[in-house]
């Protein structure tokens, strides 16, 4: 781990990105999500409730089947040093599922409000059970979660879908409903979701403020983070505007 | 004519008012007696087979709810706007218009709220959550309705404030919170109200007769390798079950838990059925949600992952038998104590029950297993 690594999440999340726009096309909500092992793409996985009738079809889940059909033997011991790209936080559903199957690390784009299992509702991917006579060595270890890489982005995307959705809708007639919001996202509180020292292992010492000041991560074209310090201190709070089950 | 009718309307509202504070005196005066003098007062009726201090009913279902001495609010960003008391006829029409769902979540909940700016008397009205419509479209959508009814167009001043999701239990918090928060109706404890609710919907010889099915199902079928989990989907409408699962996890798919083959097989076979319909039929049945308001009766308490999927599914009702101290996510000292099926409750959520009766048994399972 390190800051030499940001321009690979970078460009991870741009694929992730690039199977949410297939999402789109075939009128799914797009949330979509990538997985990775030793450098490469193993799966990709996109929202499918709509086609399958099945609230549980979410894009993790896809990947997974994906993974199970490639290392039927050994799927197991791949997801252990697998990592996942998604553009939205994983719910509460597949949080779960990502620690029953031992994911690695998780990234992801924006945060998933209503429903998030990584930190917005609770955090499923490193919370232990309460009672004290627990063997912890048989539970299934924690994992630490990403968030804001493209976080505009992924916001942008699940937009795109709702106006979509509106223009199906005939109570929304105005125009007015059907402009893409480019100007307002959501803030990310980042100590919802994971600790100063894990976010400074990853983005380096350098970028605490962008911790500290709830920033949106920057990157120019090459993947390299070109945030600067206001210096204030100042915590941006939150706006937000999911209405999805995602 | 028209002053009549509002001072009709007045001595009628101050009637029930009177009579709210019939009823929650005595509510607050059942506070103070034990469990059987709770049963023989006329608000109680007699015939009700509910342990209210162990919330069982008919004393076999066990409702899994939160501690019911809550004294925080649990608290929820709500846009309001100012409007002037003779304008309170649109903003409540306005909200039957356009936010309807909101209503049932927001019952306790009075639409209005007196302040004073500058001597002048406004009313706060209370719109809709922050998070499903941003601060643009909830101010075109009150001015619009301004504009409709009055056909002027007049500043509007449209801000976030905090909701109380919970209700209060007793009257002095509800008189704290509705002063310091937002304005609660109070109608006597909303524990007891929500159990009666509860109870009246609550069919015991159905939730008898799948439980009994279940454990046989659970007990007899299945193999040395396999979980004795079992999972069936009612639809309580036609009482009939649509879907009868056995946890079927292999080596190659861990996460074939039994609620979750009942999911896809549910939607596996309404799949097929629209592809062969009609064209007609197929339209008459855009419904995506197709476990919407479904009974599972389930054998070993689910796990985060099948817990979230049912409400994913939108349930009305779990009932399960065996707890899952370890990986439970329903039960409230279970697990992480999530409680999921009321977790995301301004969403959806659903009514949970533990069959705690000794007639019918699951069989036990090694309890650090997701199931």
């Amino acid at each position: 781990m390190g800051k030499n690594e940001i321009p690979v999440h970078y460009f991870w999340m741009k694929e992730a990105l690039k199977v949410a726009e297939e999402a789109l096309t075939v009128k799914e909500v797009p949330v979509a999500c990538i997985y990775v092992y030793k450098g490469k793409i193993i799966a990709r996985g996109f929202n499918q409730t709509n086609i399958t009738l099945n609230g549980t079809r979410h894009a993790e889940f896809e990947g997974f089947k994906t993974i199970r059909e490639l290392y039927p033997e050994s799927f197991e011991e791949v997801l252990k040093e697998t990592d996942l790209y998604v553009t939205v936080e994983p719910c509460i559903m597949c949080a779960s599922l990502l620690r029953q199957i031992q994911i690695r690390r998780v990234f992801f784009g924006c945060a998933n409000e209503r429903f998030g299992g990584n930190g917005s509702v609770f955090k499923v991917n490193n919370d232990f059970p309460k009672s004290q006579d627990i063997d912890r060595e048989k539970l299934k270890r924690s994992y630490t979660v990403y968030p804001g890489i493209l976080n505009k982005d992924a916001v942008i995307m699940l937009r795109k879908f709702y106006l979509l959705e509106n223009e199906k809708s005939p109570n929304l007639k105005d125009k007015k409903y059907r402009k893409l919001e480019l100007q307002e996202f959501p803030i990310l509180n980042y100590s919802s979701f994971l600790t100063k020292s894990e976010f400074t292992m990853l983005f380096g010492k350098e970028y605490e403020f962008i911790y500290d000041e709830n920033q949106f991560l920057e990157f120019n074209e090459t993947g390299e983070l070109t945030n600067e310090a206001t210096g204030s201190g100042l915590k941006r709070v939150k706006l937000s505007d999911n209405s999805f089950n995602i | 004519m028209f002053g009549l009718c509002n001072t009709t309307e007045k001595y009628t509202k101050n009637f029930i008012t009177l009579q709210r504070c019939m009823i929650s005196t005595i509510y607050v005066l059942l506070e103070y007696y034990g469990h059987s003098e709770m049963q023989s007062t006329s608000q109680i009726p007699n015939n009700y087979d509910i342990d209210y201090e162990n919330l069982i009913f008919y004393k076999n279902f066990q409702r899994i709810q939160p501690s019911q001495n809550q004294t925080t609010p649990n608290l929820a960003k709500y846009w309001i706007t100012y409007i002037k008391p003779q304008d309170s006829n649109i903003i409540n029409n306005l909200i039957k218009d356009k936010f309807k769902d909101r209503c049932d979540l927001l019952k306790h909940l009075k639409t209005f709220m007196k302040v004073k700016v500058d001597d002048t008397i406004y009313l706060k009205a209370l719109l809709c959550d922050c998070e499903s419509v941003n601060y643009t479209e909830i101010k075109e959508i009150v001015s619009q309705a301004l504009i409709e009814s009055k056909g002027i167009t007049q500043k509007i001043k449209i801000e976030k404030a905090d909701i109380p999701l919970n209700k209060p239990f007793d009257k002095d918090l509800n008189k704290k919170w509705s002063s310091e928060i937002w304005p609660i109706v109070w109608k006597g404890n909303p524990m007891i109200q929500e159990l009666h609710e509860s109870y009246k919907s609550f069919k015991v010889e159905n939730d008898l007769k799948y439980i009994k099915l279940i454990t046989e199902l659970a007990n007899s079928k299945h193999e040395d390798n396999q979980l004795p989990v079992v999972t069936i989907f009612v639809d309580p409408k036609i009482d009939r079950i649509i879907s009868t699962q056995l946890d079927t996890r292999s080596p190659q798919n861990p996460i074939k838990h039994s609620i979750m083959n009942c999911i896809e097989e549910i939607a596996e076979n309404e799949c097929c059925r629209r592809k062969t319909a009609s064209e007609e039929d197929s339209k008459a049945s855009s419904n995506n949600y197709l476990c919407l308001n479904y009974h599972v009766y389930t054998t070993h308490e689910p796990c985060t992952m099948c817990s979230m999927a049912l409400l994913h599914s939108r349930i009305d009702k779990l009932v399960y038998i065996k707890d899952s101290t370890i990986t439970g996510s329903i039960g409230r000292e279970s697990g992480n104590g999530y409680m999921i099926h009321l977790s995301c409750s301004l969403n959806w959520k659903f009514e949970s029950f533990k069959y705690i009766g000794d007639q019918y048994n699951a069989p036990s399972i090694d309890e650090y297993i997701e199931v």
